[in-house]
């Protein structure tokens, strides 16, 4: 009867979810008559969380981060009950019922604790995909990057189909994105894996709270340091695999957490190191022709190790019993050598980039009385942003010292010249830039491979903010939430680029790029939940405005708004839940665009385009509509079809008739379509799953922002030009995906060796990204901008973990396998042959031209003369007899196409220590 | 304790290692018979050939580069592979031709002198410009000093505008004969004509004149430390220069006109002009005592130039061959 009437609670809990927090509700009884406890205190420890019963018994705590509580109940005339270890997911409301015992009564108190069933439950409007840190550490997944992966309509940095860059992240609660280049970098911090409580993926109509997103949100809640000392240690390493599956790995984790000592306040370190020899092995085959060095060792490239540094530590100080401030800070660094195929032999000398970030964030709560049936918090958050990047040339590679370990810092040459933004110094040839000149490769001849590279480049660029954030959360008895809150945000940007800083602008060199400036941006939103029967309805309006302050030479531009209703309806039908949402979302520009750029093409020719310092927001509206069933008790199943219209993206528009002169406008729009299924198998004897299919259909005028194509239509006469509504493949549609996640444990007792190994497998498969195709020259489409698609791509990864209690401690020994099949996805082909390889065309072509640049003999005397190539043995070796199939050869080499295939088979054996 | 034993051995392990550029060995010398050996094939002239220890420097004309310009080349003195190439800008080529000529290099191996000379503007490609004499870093030839010869030398019997034949006497000073270089824009070609013999002090800067060496065409060291040249008013003789400054004729040819000479221990090896003007000339090894008799060690082509390998008997010669001269190296039997 008691089990009965708290099953009964979970459709009458009106939890208010979100993302970021969960809620605990329940009720309180009498175990002696049955009868509501009204004005019972319920606390959750070490917080100062609380509720107070209604008349009816029940109660409600909101805006509980996730993590693990006690929760304790006191009544006057009853005996004091603790529930110990209640875990809380975020956007999920945990029922714990409480019968307790008259102090006059010897009665064993009775509780019942139970989670509502997400996948039902009607206040859960949004398509939340939850990674909790178990699954972080199950699955076969290192960082929270490839963890999101793995949900559905998530490809790489695109969230249903949008581009890169239409997602933000909300680190406890604190939104956080890299407003420069958020479409072609990443945030620049990472936080370790070991100090995540849970993550969320968002993919839907997400609430008002959140903004600067087209696509997706990303919610990260650290943990707080428990009330005990606890932590875990590892270390992980391919090192003792066979030459192949040796990349070079070595990784290390710690995390410690606890009191400090000092009052009650509890904080949490953790550290995660990894270093590879290849920071970017491919899966490419070896070269077929016997003096390429590659062909021995075809599985890592020099000039091509990186190492990162990941540190988070948090403070978590309560403040009275109804105040609690948390301290957070993150330092990330990533040092990363980058192969150039042009300086394959020239292996000392190269390209190296660092990308730093940094955040800093107050967090400051405060909650209302643990007595109060109408509950509150108020949460102001202030944070500090950066993320540096600086890539150019090194004045010396640091010795590698364990692994592809240093523990030193880049020396870049022009580091002063690039931190300073001096464009006056950067007129002249930077020190450090040697001029670049034709390697002495194996091939002898002069072409193609260089001694160093002849960009010469050093870019730096800078993006910091300050945000403040206030959010206020107001409960009106059980069913009604009011969010009301608002944040402004102070940034600033500054860039530098040089070109060819091996020679000074007067000798012909491009002018440096500088740019500086401080743009602002704010947001307000309301938002109502309501809960009427078995209807839950979620209705909220946001303000965004943002002014880029970077057109001080154009004037200033004036800030820019966008309005953003959001509307969420959810019901039970026929033991399914239904929901209907729609909203529209705007996101200010990466300010890169506001400013002049230059970049490569694939074909490595240099581009550039004008930036625009009156560019708007970028929107979108999207429409979903999905069902939730469970058709047996252990299987769910959802459904969910979404549209949505994307207009405003950024593209390059034409300047005149020069075909490489174009400005970055708001010009882009497009649509995507998609349907999700998802049918998830909880953990039963030892066995758990879950399948996601996703097809989808992402269309737009214009690839990306750098991609230029004139509007065109194919008439019935020809490819006449035509100003043209043509919608064509967006760079991340990816029709097909299909990812399967199996989990197992096999109990200890069935086997003495097989016993206690936990497992995970992942599968991924998916039809591949569209791509362009052009002829030989590249200078003309054939067919529409990615019209063509890579084949499709296959790859599945595995975990296994062995785990020991050993003097107290536990410890575990796991295998963890990535792209097992070692499977040679391609990721990229040439555009004029719709393969990774190029044809004999593009060879000969080059080999021709390299030819006839270089038609000089080799003498016997030059450290470029091979006897073997002396075909007549007289010293020289000249004529396009002895030296064509030279230059064939050379030009073979350098076309290889390394990066157009995907990681391979990577292993790493780990060995932690729990504690 | 597994686990303990299981980390020591992941971290005790090493990586596989990138792969990696052998390190390519340097050609043995391109042997044509035991007496000569082909030191270079460079379809482009090098010439000016100087020796210091084992290491052979040459102007060496880069036929890829499209400036022309003349770079300065170091090699084995016994043949091989190049180890260096130095040119102007370095692998960056521009609309000036500029040559780097009569390369030598100090004992000490720290230093390098040689002739800059780039084209003339008005002509360019077809006559020179001015000439300087440059003392630089012996791996930075650019970042050197130049000699501007009218503030400097005042030579007896006219300008001093060209030299020729620098040699290192020690760390510190350069010895070169000075002399008029002229164009003759009727024929484009230009002439020199010699004034004397002269010392630089690298560190002072400043020059002084050989005494008793008069319009030298050639020279070279005398065993007894003085100097032996041939000069333009007799080139039928070799002539000896003390340390005291008394000048004595060491060898007479009678009619056949010398070149060029060089020491090759206690005798000398000389170019002799042969009667057409070039294309019979030869490249023969005296020895002024006249206790042994004259060898030819070189008929045929045209032998431009000839220095002598210290410590050996062998001279390095410029031989033109059609229209580029290359070094042989020529043992002497």
């Amino acid at each position: 009867m008691k089990t009965l009437a708290a099953a009964g609670l979970l459709l009458l809990v009106p939890a208010v979810l979100w993302g970021q927090t969960g809620a605990v509700a329940g009720s309180v009884v009498d175990s002696v008559t049955g009868d509501p406890i009204a004005r019972a205190q319920v606390m959750l420890e070490p917080t100062q969380l609380g509720a107070s019963t209604a008349a009816d018994g029940r109660f409600r705590v909101r805006n509980v981060r996730p993590g693990t509580y006690d929760v304790t109940v006191a009544a006057i005339g009853y005996q004091r009950v603790r529930r110990e270890r209640v875990v809380v997911s975020s956007g999920q409301a945990v029922v714990v019922s409480f019968f307790l015992s008259p102090e006059a009564v010897e009665l064993p108190e009775i509780m019942v604790d139970s989670r509502t069933d997400r996948l039902l439950d009607p206040r859960v409007k949004e398509t939340v995909q939850i990674i909790t840190a178990a699954q972080l550490r199950e699955l076969p997944v290192t960082t929270l990057e490839e963890a999101i992966a793995l949900q559905a309509g998530v490809v790489g940095e695109s969230y249903r189909g949008g581009r890169a860059g239409q997602q933000s992240f909300v680190i406890d609660g604190l939104g956080i994105k890299n407003r420069l280049d958020a479409s072609t970098g990443g945030l620049g911090i990472n936080i370790p894996t070991i100090a995540l409580e849970e993550a969320t993926v968002i993919t839907n109509g997400f609430s008002a709270r959140y903004g600067q997103a087209l696509s997706g949100i990303v919610t990260v809640v650290t943990r707080d340091g428990g009330n005990e000392i606890d932590g875990s240690l590892a270390y992980e390493s391919d090192r003792v695999f066979a030459d192949g599956w040796d990349v070079g790995l070595d990784r290390f984790t710690f995390s410690v957490g606890g009191p400090l000592g000092i009052g009650r306040i509890r904080f949490l370190t953790a550290i995660d190191a990894q270093a590879r020899v290849d920071d970017d092995p491919v899966n490419a085959p070896a070269p077929s022709d016997i003096w390429d060095p590659r062909r021995e060792s075809p599985w890592l490239l020099p000039h091509n190790s990186g190492e990162r540094y990941d540190v988070t530590g948090k403070l978590t100080i309560p403040i009275g019993s109804r105040h609690a401030l948390r301290l957070l800070g993150v330092g990330s660094i990533r040092n990363r050598l980058l192969y150039d195929q042009q300086l394959k032999y020239a292996p000392d000398r190269g390209s190296a980039e660092q990308i730093a970030g940094r955040l800093l964030m107050a967090h400051l709560q405060r909650t209302s009385s643990a007595a109060s049936l109408n509950s509150s918090s108020v949460d102001l958050r202030v944070g500090y942003f950066e993320k540096e990047s600086l890539r150019g040339v090194l004045l010396n590679v640091p010795e590698r010292i364990f692994g592809a370990f240093t523990g030193g810092d880049f020396e870049f040459a022009g580091r002063a010249i690039a931190e300073s933004a001096d464009s006056l110094a950067a007129l002249a040839a930077i020190s450090g830039f040697d001029l670049p000149d034709y390697a002495v490769s194996p091939w002898g001849v002069r072409s193609f491979f260089m001694t160093d590279s002849p960009r010469g480049e050093l870019a730096r660029s800078r993006f910091r903010e300050i945000r403040a954030q206030l959010d206020l959360l107001l409960g009106r008895g059980l069913d009604t939430d009011f969010r009301i809150g608002g944040e402004y945000v102070s940034q600033r940007v500054e860039t530098f680029s040089r070109l060819e800083s091996y020679r000074s602008v007067a000798d012909g060199a491009p002018a440096p790029r500088v740019s500086s400036f401080s743009p602002f941006a704010a947001a307000g939103y309301l938002e109502l939940e309501q809960r009427v029967e078995e209807l839950s309805l979620s209705v909220g309006i946001r303000g965004d405005a943002f002014n880029g302050r970077s057109g001080a030479e154009l004037g200033e531009l004036g800030t820019k708004f966008g309005v953003s209703p959001r509307f969420a309806v959810s019901t039970e039908l026929q033991n399914a839940t239904v929901v209907v949402s729609f909203g529209r979302f705007v996101q200010a520009p990466d300010f890169q665009f506001l400013t002049d750029a230059a970049f490569d093409d694939t074909l490595r020719t240099g581009r550039s385009r004008r930036g625009n310092a009156s560019l708007g927001f970028e929107t979108s509206w999207q429409y979903e509509f999905s069902v939730r069933v469970r058709p047996i008790s252990e299987l769910g199943v959802k459904v969910g079809v979404y549209v949505k219209r994307l207009d405003g993206l950024i593209s390059s528009v034409p300047i005149g008739f020069d075909p490489d002169s174009a400005v970055f406008a708001n010009a882009d729009f497009g649509n995507v379509r998609g349907l999700e299924i998802n049918i998830e198998r909880e953990m039963r004897g030892g066995i758990a799953g879950r399948v996601t299919y996703v097809i989808q259909q992402a269309t737009a005028t214009a690839t990306d922002a750098f991609d230029f194509f004139r509007r065109l239509r194919i008439s019935p006469i020809g490819d006449t030009i035509i100003p043209a509504s043509i919608e064509i493949p967006l760079d991340f549609d990816r029709r097909h995906s299909l990812i399967g996640v199996v989990r197992w444990r096999v109990p200890r007792s069935l086997h003495r060796i097989f016993g206690g190994i936990e497992g995970a497998g992942v599968l991924r498969w998916s039809t591949g990204l569209p791509f362009t195709r052009t002829n030989l020259e590249g200078d003309s489409l054939l067919g529409i901008p990615n019209g063509e698609r890579l084949p499709a791509q296959f790859t599945f990864d595995l975990l296994l973990r062995r785990s020991f209690e050993v003097g107290g401690l536990r410890v575990g020994v796991y295998l963890d396998v990535r792209n097992l099949t070692n499977r040679s996805n391609i990721v990229a082909v040439r555009r004029d042959t719709g393969e990774p390889a190029p044809g004999v065309l593009q060879v000969e072509g080059m080999a021709s031209l390299a030819f006839q640049e270089h038609p000089e003999p080799i003498p016997y005397e030059s450290p470029r003369y091979r006897p073997e190539l002396d075909l007549d043995g007289d010293g020289l070796i000249q004529g396009q007899d002895e030296l064509l199939p030279i230059f064939r050869r050379a030009a073979r080499d350098f076309l290889q196409p390394i990066f157009a295939f995907g990681p391979p088979r990577v292993l790493r054996l780990g060995t932690e220590i729990i504690f | 304790m597994i686990l303990g034993i299981i980390a020591v051995a992941m971290a005790g392990c090493t990586h596989t290692d990138p792969f990696s550029l052998d390190e390519r060995q340097p050609l043995e010398p391109f042997r044509v018979n035991d007496r000569l050996i082909r030191l270079t094939f460079n379809p482009g002239d090098d010439r000016d050939p100087s020796v210091q220890g084992a290491t052979l420097l040459f102007s060496r004309l880069e036929v890829h580069r499209s400036d022309l310009d003349r770079c300065i080349a170091i090699m084995p003195a016994r043949g091989g592979t190049l180890s260096d190439v130095m040119c102007a800008g370095g692998s960056f080529t521009d609309d000036t031709t500029h040559a780097w000529l009569q390369p030598t290099l100090s004992p000490d191996g720290t230093q390098l002198a040689y002739v800059l000379e780039w084209s003339d503007p008005i002509l360019p490609n077809l006559i020179p410009g001015r000439r300087f004499l440059v003392v630089a870093p012996a791996d930075q030839p650019e970042a050197g000093y130049s000699l501007i010869p009218n503030r400097v030398i005042s030579a007896p019997s006219g300008v001093v505008n060209d030299f020729r034949d620098l040699r290192w006497l020690d760390n510190g000073t350069v010895r070169f004969i000075g002399g008029e270089g002229s164009a003759n824009l009727i024929s484009l070609d230009t002439t020199f004509t010699p004034r004397g013999l002269f010392d630089l002090d690298v560190a002072a800067r400043s020059v002084s004149t050989v005494a008793g060496v008069t319009s030298p065409v050639s020279y070279t060291a005398a065993p007894d430390g003085g100097v032996w040249f041939i000069s333009s008013i007799d080139p039928t003789s070799i002539r000896h220069v003390a340390p005291g400054s008394s000048v004595s004729t060491v060898l007479v040819t009678g009619v056949e006109v010398l070149t060029h000479v060089t020491a090759v221990g206690s005798a000398v090896v000389v170019i002799v002009e042969g009667p057409a003007g070039g294309s019979g000339d030869r490249v023969v090894w005296l020895d002024p005592t006249g206790s042994e008799p004259a060898r030819v060690l070189w008929i045929g082509d045209t032998p431009r130039h000839v220095v002598g390998v210290p410590g050996t008997r062998a001279v390095i010669a410029e031989i033109l061959r059609g229209n580029g001269s290359n070094l042989w190296l020529i043992n002497i039997p």
